[in-house]
């Protein structure tokens, strides 16, 4: 590529040559006042922007409406974050384009990430009815409605405005005047410290955006997969996580394998938030791989025991309580069981006929023996039955003078045999959570998974 | 087969026939049947029906609870349905979603389902949270999520204290907040006291409330009068006046075991319900909870002591709180 195509292909080449700015209105005139007035109702409308929004694309929307609105004719703000670029834009009188249906297009995202590069404040004037006018409004608001609506608005000039917060460009903030009028050196200065203000306030916003990422991405691979009825089961589960900031706890719960032949796995790893929920992930994925292997569950737990203790840079770290239960659905619609606990409270079989009976299964709690060996115990459940597993959120949940224990699960499970899973998991849940009451501080993570034969129609 | 679909979708659900009740309902969809007719005409009805049995005495909160827990297995699978037959023809919106949330501690999710189901069959783009949603769980997916308004469904009026820390939570962060659900009046009063941005009357009427909403709401902030001052109180100390009531009412009552406790288990809700009333400053909620845990002792043959006793063992707990008292004593 010749130097000549290189220059007239960079996109700033688009957008023509500065102008210098207008006169200002005269000193003390009604229109000036009236000037004054809109930028003071501006910044305090920003300065409620700034503390109230937190999520960049609203963010950027009313920052470009209070713009639209009190200071000039025509605004664009665009903002360029990790999940790509959210833009708005309006002029007065017309309808927002919002980052709802607003996206920045190939050629447009040039020519914004060259001027973002250059850091400075740039002025063009607009050629009246010309091609390059069309060149240049493309560049800057690609194939929007902008464009249409800054044409009706008859604007003469252009301002751009770098938003720089922490040394950087974080996006870009251009403006017009509507009625042939350009805009002042004062409005500049003016504009260029509402530019100041607003970056601070988008950075910090990409900030909490970004780490909101980072923790709901987390969250997404730890909720358990959808069962589907050809499984041959029902499976309802519910969690709850402490620290409800991040939203992610070291609770899990994981349904996998192949139809007729489920594995499911209910555990606790030490810990609450995020390190708890990457132990949790990990614990899970041991569990899935050694399935792969063999679906034996005391086979599964000892080998994802043997892990975890070998990755283990403290036992504390690693240290995690969990049942795992092989499902076997068998020709008749019963399914046969086989039940693993490393540590972990005694899993519950409600009869269909209410009676309760605890899995008297025991093994040691994860993480903590290299030699831990398991051994798993055999049950049946017919039409109606349910295997129910919870965390210690359940048992220890603590109310005003005692804990909800496993007199709290019998009360809040009577009536209930033959009921669909999820009204198990659900009414225990509810008992818990009106057990506990309001003092959330006090609250653990908390998982429940109900599991029985898929009815269907009992007599 | 020819037996009429809602009479054989009730029968589905009665003996929790999870499997038959879809069946019946995703056929009817199928074969396009309005979302909003195959909501209403069956699980509406069957939901009424199950409220009229548990209220009579004819079902146990068990029972009930079963029962509900399949409309909400076939609610769910309506939803699905109707994304796969939208998915053909419909583009993906990018439209901002609708946040819809059961308040903290509403537990009553399927008119939140059903409201999500009815929005997605209107085109709009639905983040259901599902009951029990906590002001810090909505704060998050307000912040994740960016959410053109968020709805709010209360189904009992002890979760009116909870939907005003929802109101609060949305409209700090300047989203619209719409609340709606048997815990409200018709009129929309108690709508416009926890400071909701719209109350959504019915689901015949809420587009129109979409429509009319703002982008961005002004902060609705924390109450400060006395009234709420108490009705905070009162839910701080819930599990303690409740414990403490019901084991009053529990000596005290004469009828049979079964019915104190069916009535002892109604304490919390009145304890929230007065809660609401002083945070609504609409009395009428205290009017309507009498009348139905009377109808409760009813159903139960229990006499008017029980339900008496459940009164003065409330009124006992609310020594510390005039405006509550005087509610309580002006029912």
């Amino acid at each position: 590529m010749t130097e000549e195509l290189r220059r007239t292909a960079s996109p700033s080449a688009l957008l023509g040559t500065a102008g210098p700015f207008g006169e200002g209105a005269p000193a003390g005139s009604a229109e000036e006042i009236e000037r004054l007035h809109q930028r003071g109702r501006f910044l305090d409308d920003l300065a409620g922007v700034v503390s109230t929004v937190h999520h960049p694309a609203r963010a950027v929307e009313m920052m470009t409406a209070l713009l639209a609105e009190h200071v000039v004719e025509f605004a664009q703000v665009v903002l360029h974050t990790h999940q790509g670029w959210v833009a708005a834009g309006q002029a007065a009188g017309h309808r927002p384009v919002d980052s709802g249906g607003y996206r920045v297009g190939r050629l447009q995202a040039q020519v914004l990430t060259e001027l973002l590069s250059r850091q400075r404040p740039e002025h063009w004037l607009l050629p009246p009815d010309t091609p390059e006018r069309a060149t240049m409004l493309a560049s800057l608001f690609g194939t929007s409605e902008l464009v249409g609506q800054l044409d009706a608005l008859d604007a003469v000039g252009i301002l751009s405005l770098p938003l720089l917060a922490r040394g950087r460009a974080i996006g870009l903030v251009t403006l017009a005047r509507g009625e042939r009028r350009d805009l002042s050196a004062d409005d500049v200065a003016f504009l260029e410290d509402a530019a100041r203000r607003m970056a601070v306030a988008l950075d910090a916003c990409v900030v909490v955006s970004d780490n909101r990422f980072v923790a709901a991405t987390l969250r997404s691979s730890l909720v358990p997969p959808p069962v589907p009825t050809s499984s041959g089961l029902d499976v309802a589960s519910y969690s709850r996580v402490a620290q409800e900031e991040v939203a992610v706890g070291g609770d899990f719960i994981d349904v996998h394998g192949p139809d007729g032949d489920k594995t499911i796995l209910l555990g606790d790893a030490v810990g609450k938030g995020v390190v708890a929920a990457i132990a949790a992930k990990r614990i899970r994925a041991a569990v899935r791989t050694a399935s792969l292997v063999d679906r034996d569950p005391a086979w599964v737990l000892g080998l994802t025991n043997k892990v975890l203790v070998a990755e283990a840079e403290s036992a504390i770290e690693s240290f995690a309580t969990g049942v795992c239960a092989r499902a076997r659905t068998g020709a008749d619609g019963v399914v046969a069981l086989e039940i693993t606990n490393a540590g972990h409270p005694p899993p519950i079989i409600l009869r269909r006929d209410g009676r309760l009976e605890y899995v008297e299964s025991h093994g040691p709690a994860l993480g903590v023996f290299d030699d831990a060996s398991y051994t798993s115990t055999h049950h049946r459940l017919a039409p109606g039955d349910t295997l129910v597993c919870y965390t210690d959120g359940v048992t220890e949940a603590r109310g005003r003078a005692d804990m909800f224990g496993e007199d709290g699960i019998a009360a809040a499970l009577a009536g209930l045999g033959g009921a669909p899973s999820s009204a198990i998991v659900e009414r225990l849940a509810m008992s818990v959570s009106a057990f506990v009451g309001d003092a959330a501080h006090d609250r653990d993570d908390t998982a429940i998974v109900a599991v029985q034969p898929l009815a269907t129609g009992l007599a | 087969m020819t037996a009429d679909p809602a009479e054989r979708y009730w029968a589905a659900v009665s003996r929790n026939d999870t499997h038959e009740a879809r069946s019946v309902a995703t056929s009817l969809l199928r074969e396009g049947v309005p979302m909003p007719t195959v909501l209403e005409g069956l699980v509406g009805a069957a939901q009424r029906r199950i409220g009229e049995l548990w209220a009579s005495n004819d079902w146990s909160v068990a029972r009930e609870h079963a029962a509900t827990a399949v409309s909400e297995q076939v609610v769910r699978s309506l939803r699905e349905e109707q994304a796969r037959l939208a998915a053909a023809d419909r583009s993906v919106g990018a439209d901002r979603p609708l946040l819809v949330v059961c308040a903290e501690r509403e537990w009553h999710a399927l008119p939140a389902m059903m409201l999500s189901a009815t929005l997605e069959h209107a085109g709009h783009t639905v983040q259901y949270l599902g009951a029990d949603v906590s002001t810090t769980a909505l704060q998050g997916a307000l912040l994740e999520a960016a959410p053109r308004a968020a709805l709010v469904s209360a189904s009992l009026s002890s979760s009116l204290v909870y939907v005003r820390r929802h109101v609060e939570a949305a409209t700090s962060v300047a989203v619209p907040v719409v609340v709606g659900g048997s815990a409200f009046d018709r009129d929309g009063v108690r709508a416009l006291r926890l400071g909701a941005t719209a109350f959504a009357a019915s689901a015949a009427d809420l587009e129109s409330t979409l429509a009319a909403l703002p982008t961005y709401v002004e902060p609705v902030g924390p109450l400060r009068d006395d009234a709420a001052l108490e009705a905070y109180a009162i839910m701080a100390e819930l599990p303690s006046f409740s414990a403490d009531a019901v084991a009053r009412v529990r000596s005290d009552a004469a009828a049979d075991a079964v019915a104190v406790e069916a009535i002892a288990d109604q304490v919390p809700h009145v304890f929230g319900s007065v809660a609401g009333a002083l945070l609504t400053g609409d009395s009428t909620i205290v009017a309507e909870i009498t009348e139905w845990l009377d109808g409760v002792g009813r159903a139960r043959a229990a006499d008017t002591t029980t339900t008496q006793a459940v009164w003065s063992a409330v009124e006992r707990q609310l020594g510390e709180f005039p405006h509550a008292l005087d509610l309580v004593r002006s029912r």
